[in-house]
Parts: structure tokens; sequence; C-alpha cells
């Protein structure tokens, strides 16, 4: 089909953007690696006026991790760099093992971190080709009043499925934004509101320059299971995170954190089930206990990809074997 | 509105003059006449217009050209070099790893990628490694035994050269 | 190639000798390979006619309703725009491929007062380049009627239902019954009977190289087009039936074909659309497809709607079988008529079925259209019955593969008179072969928790003779020209779309001629050359192009002999072979080169280089009974999975298949067709379907349909069975198509050898089998 025809800006620094960013508004979208944004554009799904390319800009391309002030991604690093990170592999072995999981070889070469915890939320209805909705009227995500996910639901039901954000957000992971007014940093969990129509709390002129990760206590574990059709390409049908830290003396755990991904417009943290882990020590029962909890809290599931009984099934299965399998990691870390 | 911009392509240097909502797929196959690299989705999902940038395997579909400025771009093209073909290429010939074909640059190339990183990759390092690229008519076996073959012809190359 | 591979892989069986062929029965890489490998092969997408224009088309929106005006002023006017068509510029002639019988032929060009489902061709615009053409198309304004849609065969077959086609009653296009035996009286025979009912899916071909074309009209007013087709003889003539033109003026070119598995048989609407257009602006008009056309306006697989009912003696003796299909036809006609008889023969194929009845029927319903797919008509039918033959195998205590083996076809018997004869028959074998691989017979009752092991037989056609195409021409022609310098070009209008055709038949050539395989050059798939070759599909190049290549090198050969024996004085008792590029006295060796003797034959004959025809057009079988089929080819797999109760999901571990394929004429071509037809049998059966809403597909894209990738294939082991078949070129019959039958059925038997549960409806999703787990433990 080919792009639609757009003005390309590129800055060569972070300040040369955000003029760009207040001249064009949201008529204008930042592109890194753009293996998402292209394929929307693609469909029409969306028509910006002007692309702000961020390649061009230096530094943003980094991992550090110095003394124990935790790990710092740039936001134009890209998929590939992340994963093969060795002091990624070392120390957040569950960011090198979601990143692994998100698509194919050739979109982790091109894909940025910072594209990722952006990522746009999907469904059958909303992405697809102009020529496919044409014989639909525009749902709420694309300005118009319906939903064909939910028939008769009264916003958007779209999904949010990056891989990379459920284990970060286990991680407690924050993002730095920064703007001509200056720099935030959130919590990346903070970072998205759970509304289908908008995605991200992102204000006009705010660019994601990095993801921090704060280093994990001793005796931590984490994993990230990845529920899809295929071993690679698709989008998850459910991506459950549970990051688990245990005390070493008495084997009870200090903090749980369960992250459900690909189930709602925004990753859901199943904040129940967690406290139903913490300052135990945690038993196989408890588990299957755990993971009914975190069922319940998944909310709302609607018919993307499966059957919604069936993956709330899969919420149970994958938070069970999930809270396992960190346990074990935790417990031989 | 059009500009030019150069390309570094099978280490020759190109300019053309393109819109920026060009993507490097569509500059390769038309304005280059290089139709050896495929288009199969434009979505990103066939990995049939994998091309490498600077040694990485990327999907030409999702690239626009005016991000290939400045990058050594490698396509099937030249991949073989004086009338010689790549081990990979000959691997792929000798083992029956090609059938209708269309699959078959970007496999190639996702293959070099893998090689060149991990030059004894496992059975499984190379279904990962070509896991972007869908094939229809082998169900890839001929074309994992072609690149552990490749990879086995490269070792001993390098072993004589070394 | 090593010799140790060529060996290592393959059962040589029956007696035949490869030892005495030099070139077929060796494992030869393909002589397209190079072009592929190196980017050089050209595909119609990569070709480039300076003026060339660039064809999009306007597709419906609806799934059903009438078209009342349809204003294409706006798009006209838009700079860069050379041409927009509707169906007023057509000449409104309806066209379809079964020629045969005017009432099965129900496509327009482009749409005539209304359309049928959502995807339908509407309007065509030409442009300079496709940005230009896609602007245009969103101008152009189509005032609908909306009428009901239909979306399954209940509704659509209801009385009273909204028509699709006018004058087809109840939408019902099609109605077949086969009957052999006295089906009635059988089940009085029985000692157990069992009914069931078995529901197929809608998948895509999804060949990686979408549709595209190239049309150009010279100023004589004749026409030339490049296709990415199956068929290049049915382009030309649906072509001209649909431009009101003569055939012979029609030339199609078949470039490299990236896989077509049946979606690339007909002729359709963007080689019908960029004809008109170029017709239209004189200029050369390219149309390539999305992806998303690819899945919605090609064809898709016909799904079924399937009851069974088979009745055994205590032994497991097959008695008596009655089969009552639907199938959920689609917009459009395409091959449906034969898809619904095929699918009562192939069901009974691989077994002897003493007393059969099938009824068969057809449905429109608003929805893509259905046509062939590898494996045409068999995948559904088979994935029902042997489902059906493991549940009754399990009710009477008889072991699935030994009821497998008491009922299998053999060479010789008569399945369905005068249709079905089968002359060569390797199942028994290819059944025990499997059963060996996996150990069946000591691992089978032993394996650990959650693994099964399932298998699945098949039959299937080496070449449809039925001649619904009302032909003229033979079903296939060939010329083999050996030039002066003992070089062959060998013609024909054989189409290799990927499958390796072209070095199969010239492997046949290069065998009869006594040259190796690199002497001879290919000329194939152009219809200005040679004419006769109805395509590459039924599984018929191997068997029909290659008999006609076979008796063109013969014919050929025996020019030369007698030019060489005329040369060297041969006496009456001597005889001549061709070996090494040369015709030798078998006796002494003595002889010429190939080059002297087409030299000698050009100086006898002005000059005239020596040519040799050949035509196949298959009346020995049907003489003896086979109206459908010259031969069969037949087989056995087996699949062992491993099933997490937990989550539904199956993961194939291990898959062996024995084929028999007469004789193999490339072994490693073969290995790879066993091989590759996993990856659509797998898909089949466990992830690929086309999901629907009203006629409205969700995922026409490679990342919401689910083609496995590398990580997702199993391990696998192939056997190839020979069984010489007398009517085959060197005895091969098929390997292609029957291939992916077994599959399905084999993972369904599989899972329930697993976990026991039995899921009778594909593809067999994680969540089916979870379900039937969780209402298997409540039972």
């Amino acid at each position: 089909m080919g792009l639609p025809k757009f003005k390309y800006l590129e800055p060569e620094t972070i300040e040369g953007a955000y003029p760009l960013l207040a001249e064009h508004k949201e008529w204008a979208k930042l592109v890194a690696g753009g293996t998402d944004l292209l394929v929307r554009m693609n469909q029409r799904v969306v028509t910006p006026s002007h692309l702000i390319n961020l390649k061009r800009i230096p530094n943003l391309d980094y991992i550090d991790h110095v003394g124990n002030e935790g790990l710092r991604i740039g936001a134009l690093t890209t998929l590939r760099t992340l994963e093969k990170s060795e002091v990624v592999r070392e120390k957040f072995p569950i960011i090198s093992q979601a990143v692994g999981r998100v698509a194919s070889p050739q979109i982790r070469s091109t894909a940025t971190i910072g594209g990722n915890v952006c990522l746009d939320t999907r469904c059958w209805y909303y992405n697809q080709s102009h020529h496919w909705r044409r014989s639909l009227a525009p749902c709420y995500k694309l300005g118009g009043d319906c939903c064909y996910v939910v028939k008769g639901g009264d916003h958007c039901f779209s999904l949010f499925s990056a891989d990379t954000v459920p284990a970060l957000i286990g991680l407690g992971a924050k993002l730095r934004l920064a703007s001509s007014g200056g720099e935030r940093v959130i919590a990346l969990e903070e970072f998205y509101t759970g509304v289908g129509e908008r995605v991200n709390v992102l204000q006009p002129g705010e660019i994601v320059v990095e993801v921090q990760v704060p280093d994990l206590p001793s005796h931590t574990g984490g994993v990230y299971l990845k529920y899809s059709t295929r071993g690679v390409i698709d989008f998850p049908i459910l991506g459950v995170a549970a990051v688990i830290s245990i005390d070493p003396g008495s084997g009870a755990c200090k903090e749980a954190r369960i992250v459900l991904g690909a189930l709602a417009p925004a990753p859901i943290r199943a904040v129940k089930a967690e406290a139903g882990l913490r300052g135990t020590e945690i038993k196989d029962s408890l588990i299957e206990d755990v993971a009914e909890v975190a069922r319940k809290e998944a909310g709302p599931i609607v018919y993307i990809e499966a059957p919604v009984g069936y993956k709330r099934r899969m919420v149970r299965v994958l938070v069970k074997r999930a809270v396992s399998r960190a346990l074990e990691l935790a417990q031989t870390a | 509105m059009k500009r030019i911009i150069e390309l570094k392509v099978n280490n020759e240097s190109y300019e053309v003059a393109i819109e920026p909502n060009r993507t490097l797929v569509k500059v390769l196959r038309e304005d280059l006449d290089l139709t050896g690299t495929k288009q199969g989705c434009d979505e990103g999902a066939c990995g049939c217009c994998t091309v490498l940038m600077d040694g990485r395997p990327v999907l030409s579909c999702l690239v626009l050209a005016a991000d290939a400025r400045g990058k050594e771009v490698l396509t099937i093209e030249g991949l073989a070099g004086n009338g010689q073909l790549h081990p990979l290429q000959e691997a792929f010939y000798e083992q029956g790893a090609v059938q209708c074909g269309f699959c078959t640059p970007g496999m190639i190339l996702s293959a070099k990628a893998l090689l060149d990183e991990n030059p004894e990759p496992t059975r499984e390092d190379v279904k990962k490694g070509i896991g972007g690229n869908l094939c229809r008519c082998t169900g890839y076996f001929k074309i994992i035994e072609a690149i552990l073959a490749a990879s086995q012809a490269l070792q001993e190359v390098g072993e004589q050269d070394g | 190639m090593t010799e140790e591979r060529e060996k290592g892989y393959w059962l040589r069986k029956r007696g035949v000798d490869s030892k005495k062929f030099s070139v077929i029965g060796r494992s030869l890489p393909r002589i397209d390979s190079k072009a592929k490998i190196t980017g050089e092969a050209k595909y119609a997408a990569d070709l480039k006619l300076s003026g060339m224009l660039y064809g999009k088309i306007l597709r419906s929106p609806h799934a059903h309703a009438k078209i009342l005006n349809i204003d294409t002023s706006n798009a006209e006017k838009v700079s860069g725009v050379k041409a927009v068509v509707t169906g007023k510029e057509t000449l409104g002639v309806k066209y379809g491929i079964w020629r045969l019988r005017p009432e099965f032929m129900d496509e327009y060009g482009l749409a005539i007062g209304k359309v049928r489902f959502i995807g339908d061709e509407v309007a065509a615009v030409a442009a300079v380049d496709e940005e230009t053409a896609e602007e245009a198309l969103e101008l152009i304004e189509v005032e609908y009627e909306p009428l009901p849609g239909l979306f399954d065969v209940d509704s659509a077959a209801a009385e009273g239902a909204p028509l699709i086609h006018e004058g087809i009653r109840d939408n019902v296009s099609v109605k077949r019954r086969i009957e052999v035996g006295d089906v009635d009286k059988a089940w009085e025979e029985c000692d157990y009977i069992r009914e069931d009912a078995f529901r197929t899916q809608v998948v895509q071909h999804t060949p990686m190289e979408p549709h595209a074309c190239v049309a150009s009209f010279d100023f004589g007013g004749k026409l030339t087009i490049w296709t990415s087709t199956q068929s290049p003889y049915f382009v030309q003539c649906l072509l001209a039936m649909a431009l009101g033109m003569r055939e012979g003026d029609i030339r199609v070119i078949r470039p490299y074909v990236g896989g077509g598995f049946g979606c690339k048989i007909e002729m359709l609407k963007h080689e019908f659309c960029s004809a008109l257009l170029s017709k239209t602006t004189g200029r050369p008009v390219k149309i390539v497809y999305t992806r998303e056309e690819q899945f919605i306006a090609t064809r898709q697989k016909t799904p079924m709607i399937m009851e069974l009912k088979t009745g055994v003696k205590k032994d497991g003796t097959i008695v008596a079988v009655e089969f009552r299909n639907t199938l959920d036809g689609g917009a459009y006609h395409s091959y449906s008529v034969t898809t619904t008889i095929i699918a009562g023969i192939l069901c009974i194929l691989p077994y002897r079925v003493p007393n059969y009845r099938y009824n068969g029927r057809h449905v429109y319903t608003n929805k893509p259209v259905t046509g062939p797919m590898r494996g045409h008509g068999a995948l559904q039918p088979m994935f029902a019955f042997e489902s059906q033959l493991d549940l009754v195998a399990e009710e009477i205590g008889v072991d699935p593969v030994e009821l497998r083996l008491k009922n299998a076809t053999q060479p010789g018997e008569i399945k369905i008179p005068n249709v079905a004869h089968i002359s060569s028959c390797g199942l028994s074998e290819c059944i025990e072969k499997v059963s060996q691989s996996m150990n069946w017979r000591e691992r089978g009752g032993s394996l650990p928790k959650g693994r099964g092991i399932g298998i699945g037989a098949y039959g299937f056609f080496s070449g449809a003779l039925y001649n619904y195409f009302d032909t003229q021409l033979p079903y296939n022609e060939a010329w083999v020209r050996v030039n002066s310098d003992g070089s062959v070009h060998y013609f024909t209008l054989a189409s290799d779309v990927g499958q390796g055709s072209d070095t199969i038949l010239c492997q046949i050539v290069a065998e009869e001629l006594g040259v190796r395989l690199e002497d001879v050059n290919i000329v194939s798939s152009d219809t200005q050359i040679v004419a006769g070759d109805m395509g590459a599909f039924s599984s018929r190049t191997t068997l029909m192009a290659g008999n006609a290549a076979k008796t063109a090198a013969a014919d050929v050969r025996e020019q030369l002999f007698k030019v060489t024996a005329n040369r060297l004085g041969l006496k009456v008792q001597d005889e001549l072979e061709a070996r090494d590029g040369r015709i030798v006295i078998k006796r002494s060796g003595e002889g010429i080169s190939l080059a002297e003797a087409a030299q000698a034959y050009q100086s006898a004959n002005n000059g005239a280089p020596v040519i040799g025809r050949g035509v196949y057009t298959p009346s020995t079988p049907i003489s003896e009974g086979s109206v459908v089929s010259p031969t069969w080819s037949f087989g056995a797999q087996m699949v062992e999975v491993d099933v997490d109760r937990e989550t539904g999901q199956v993961k194939v571990l291990k898959v062996a298949t024995a084929h028999d394929c007469g004789r193999a004429i490339n072994p490693m071509a073969v290995e790879g067709q066993v091989e590759g037809s996993l990856h659509i049998a797998l898909g089949y059966a466990l992830t690929e379907e086309v999901k629907m809403e009203k006629g409205k597909v969700f995922n026409p894209s490679l990342v919401d349909y689910k083609i496995l990738s590398a990580v997702d294939m199993p391990e696998v082991e192939s056997f190839v069975v020979e069984t010489d078949d007398p009517h085959g070129p060197f005895g091969a019959k098929e390997a292609g198509e029957g291939l992916t039958i077994p599959t399905a059925p084999a993972v369904a038997n599989a899972i329930y050898n697993a976990v026991g549960v039995r899921i009778k409806d594909l593809p067999i999703t994680p969540d089916k089998i979870l379900k039937a787990l969780e209402e298997k433990k409540g039972r």
C-alpha cells in the first residue's frame, strides 16, 4: 500500500525536538524504531503530517549500570542491544527474557525500548487497513462512538501488548520524561492510563528519554511468561511477569509483584495476589490460591485472539507458573 | 518534498531523490532495481524483505529509506562476490533448501546475520535466528540443514585461512 | 549431493533398480535454485515495463448489496489517473473454471448489479503510481442498497432465504451422490455402528508471494500478461472469455512463482482488471495484491460440515460408510462442483469400503470465495473419517494401526466402479513403516503422561482426468529439440510454481536422451510456444507433463537413432542406446555423439532441427474405468504430541511420514514435499483459521493468521515407498498434495491418545482441548 505522505523532521538534539513538537502538536508523531508506527501508518490508522525522527539524537542509546544506582537504559536502545547486554542478562535476566520474546530478530534489531513502552494498544477492529475499516463506522479509538470488541461497550477495549512492560513494572521501573519545561520521572506503572483512546500520560511536548530499573534486593527471582500461538512474531495473548524477593533466613516472601499484560489497555498489577504472598513462606497451595485471586483481579476480559473464558483460565495457570518459577529463582539466587 | 539521499548498498553508493514516506524496500526494488528483496506482507510479519543494515537483519518494509543513510546495506544481490556463491548460498543450493524461492533471499540474509554473530549455532539457535522469516514450502527442515551445513563449511574455510 | 545422503534417506522397494538410471532417482539440486538464491529470479511483482501504470481495485464493504450507482467522475479528475473502470466497461459476461457447464460459471470481471461478499470487486483504477491509484479509489462513490447477508449454510439453505445468485434455489448450487454396494442392507451385517459429526474451518493458502501480474495490450489489440499463476492456460482462456477475445491472441507468461497451493489456479480479478485497464489505456498495467487482498479476494479452503456413519465387523472389517457433507462455499462457485464430488471419493480411498453412500451439497454464502487448496477436497473428509476410525477402533478394542492394516486398499482394487481403480498402492507398507518408526507396538501403550501418538492415512489423485474445462488440447504436450551442439531444448507449458517440476521434467528428458541434467534447457510456461497443459494442480505435473516429456524425448531419440543407424551401418541385430551424451551400439559401445547425430539429421533434412513431440492424454486409464485419475498416491503418517493439561497447548514432538509416490524421480525433491507439506498441514490441524464475523475477515495478515514459524516445527522423519506405477513416467506418481491430508486426523488421534479428549472441529486450539478436558472431568 505504501505509507501516507508526511514531512520528516530530524532534530539532532533533544532540545531541537521540543519546538517541533510544540509547533506540530498532535499532528506530529515521534518515531524511533518505527516498527509498529509504520505498520499503523500503512494501514492509515494514524496519518501524522510530520514524523519527528529521534534516531539522530546522540546519547540516548546506552545501558548503564553503575554501583548500586540501578540500571539506566537510554530510550533509543534497540531491543536487540538490550537482549544481548551482559549486564542485563546477569543482573536483570527477566528483562533479557521478556525482550527476547518480542516479535522477531529483525524487529528487535530496529525497535527501541522507548518505542516499546510507548506502544499503542491493539485490537482486531482497529489494527486493520482503511479498506478493511471502510465497512465499519469508526470506533472510540478512531474518534467514533462505538466499540466492536465489546458490543455496546462505552469505551475502548483495545489491548496493551508490549512484552517488555510487565517485566519492567515487575521490577519497579521508572521512566524519565523530558520536555522543554524540564524533566520528570514517573513510575512506569503510572505511565499507563488504562484508557484505550489515550494509552499513556505522555504530555504534548514530552519525550521518553530513559528507563530506570532499581537494583534488586538479594534473593530475588523474576520471570516473564508469554502465552502466544507461535514462538515468534506474535503479540502476546497473555503475558505474565512475576518478581519475588524472599528473606534468605526465614524463606518468607519480602516483596512480590505480579503484572498481567495484554488483557486491557494497560498492564494490570495483581495487587491482591501480591499481598497474599508477602510476609509468608510460599507453599504450593498458597500459589494456587494466589493465582485464583489474580484471575479475579484481571477484570473484564475481552475476546481478542482467544475466547474470554479460556484467557481467564490462562491467567490462573500462568500466574501460578510464573510465581512458582520466580520463587524457585529467588530461592536459588 | 523530495530530497536527495545517499545510500550505500552492496558496497556501492547511490544517490536517490525520494519522498520521506518511501521505505527502504521500495527504494531498493523500484529505484535501484534490486528486486531480489521481496515483499510478502508490508507489515513486518513475513521476513521476505529482510536485508542487513550494518550487519543486522532488518525488515526493509519497516525502515524508512531516509534512515538507511550512513549505513551499509546488504541485499541478496550483494552476497555472492566475484562470481563465487557465499557458502550459505552453496548450502541452500546443495541441500534443496529452496522451493518457490520467495522467502529465500530474506532467509539467507537472516542466516548470515546469525552465523556472523554465532558461527557455531545449535539447531535451536538456527530456528530462533530464522524465526522471523516465514516459509510456506519447505517446513524449514532443509533450510535449517543448509544453515548448519554452511556453518560447518565456513568453519572449515576459517581453519584453512587460519 | 553426497552419495551417502542419497542412500541414507530412502527406502528402496520392490525390485525397483535405480542403478539402471543415470539421472532420475538422484537427488540433484534444482535447476532454478541458483537464480533464487542470488536474487536473480524475477517474479511478477519484480517486472517493470516502460510506460507501466499501477492498478488498484475498489472492493465492496458490504457482504450482500445491490449496486445502485457508481460515480467515478471525481476519481477520474485526479492528476495521474489514466483510467477508471467498472462493470459497465466490461462485456458483462459470466465466466468460470467449469467451462463445460455454464450453470457453474457465475463470476463477472467486475461486479454488475450486486456484490456478494466483502471484497467483491467493484471498480479498478490505473494511475502513474500506486499512491495516485489509491487516492483515486477513495474518490469513487458507490451507492449500495444493503441486502440481508447469509453467513452460514443453514440460513443460506433455509427456505425463503434471499438468493445470492439468481436462479440458484435455496442457494444450493451443487448436489452430488455416490452409491456403492447396498448401504441400507449392509448396516444389518455390522457388529458395531457409530455416527459422528465433524467440522472444518476456513484456511488460506498463504503463498509467500501475493498475487501479482502485469498486462500489456499492443497496438494490434493483442494482449500479453505476465502473471503469478499455476495455470497460464486457464488464465489465457478465461481472459479470452471475459474480454471477448480469441485465446490465441492472448499470451500468458509465467515468471517465477512464489507458491500457489491452489489459490493461483484460476484467472482472478487482478488479471482481469489489469488487462481491462491496459486495454483502456494502451499502456502496461501492473497489479500487486496486498496481503489483505491475498487473504480475502483470491480463494480460501472450503469448510465442510460432515456427518459420518461407519459400520464394522467385530474384527474391525469395515462394512459400510455413509457420509453426508455440506460445503460452505462462499460467494462464487469456483471449483465447488469438483470439491463436492471428490470429497466423496477421497473419503474412502485408503480403505476397502464395500458399501458406501455419499451425499454432498455446496451452498453459497456471503463470504469470500472458497476453492481448491493443496489436498483439494480430501483434508476435510479424511479428518472426519480417520478420526472416526480411531473412535471405532477403541470401541471394538482393535489397535488403530491393525484396524487400518486390515482395511487398507491394495493394488488392483476397484474403489468406486468407473471412478477409482487402483493400479499401484503401497499403503500397507507405509502404515507399517511409520508404525515402526514411532515404535508404536512397543511404546503405544506405555507413553508418559500427556504424551500421545496418532495415525492418519490417505490417498490422492495423480492428475484429475475429468474434462470440466472442455478443452480440445491434450492434457500435456511437449517438444524436445536436440541442437547441433548436443544441447537439448525442452518446451512445455507445465508450471513450476515452486514445487520443482521443472527439475523433475528435465531429469525425465535427460534420462530418456542419455544426457546430463545441465544439458537440458527448459522453456516453460509461455502459452505462445507450446500449448497443452492445464496447469499445476490435482498433482498432475510429474505424471502428465512427465509422460509427455518422456514421449517427446523418446520420439526425438528414435529419429536420431535412425540417422545414427545409417551413419554406423547398423547390422540388423544391433540395438542402439543413448547414454553419456552419445548414441551407441549396445553391444560394442561404438557410436557418435548426440551432437553429431543431430548434425547428421539436419544435413539429411535441409537443415531442419530434429524435434520430438509428445502428448499425454490419459485414454488408457479411462478405458480401464478410472475416470477421475490415472493413478493414485497413498501414504500414512504418525504424529507424537505432548499435551499440556493445564493450558491445552499441544506440542508436536515428532512426525513420521511414509509416502508411496510410485518412483521418486528426485528423492531430495520428494523429501522436500514430504517435509514441506507439514507446514500447511500442521497449521491446518492446530493454528490456522480465517476468522470471520458476518463475512468480515478479522485476521487478513501474517501477524494474526498463524502460519507456523521455524521454532514451531517438530522433528520429522520421512520415508518413500516406491511402487513403480504402470501409468507414471518411470513409474512415478504424485508427491505433493496427498501429503497434507493425514496430519489433522493424526494430530487429533494423538491428542486423544494423550489426554482422552476427542476434538471434532478444526483447528484443534488449546481452548477446545481445555474445555473438553473439563467436560470429561465433570462427567
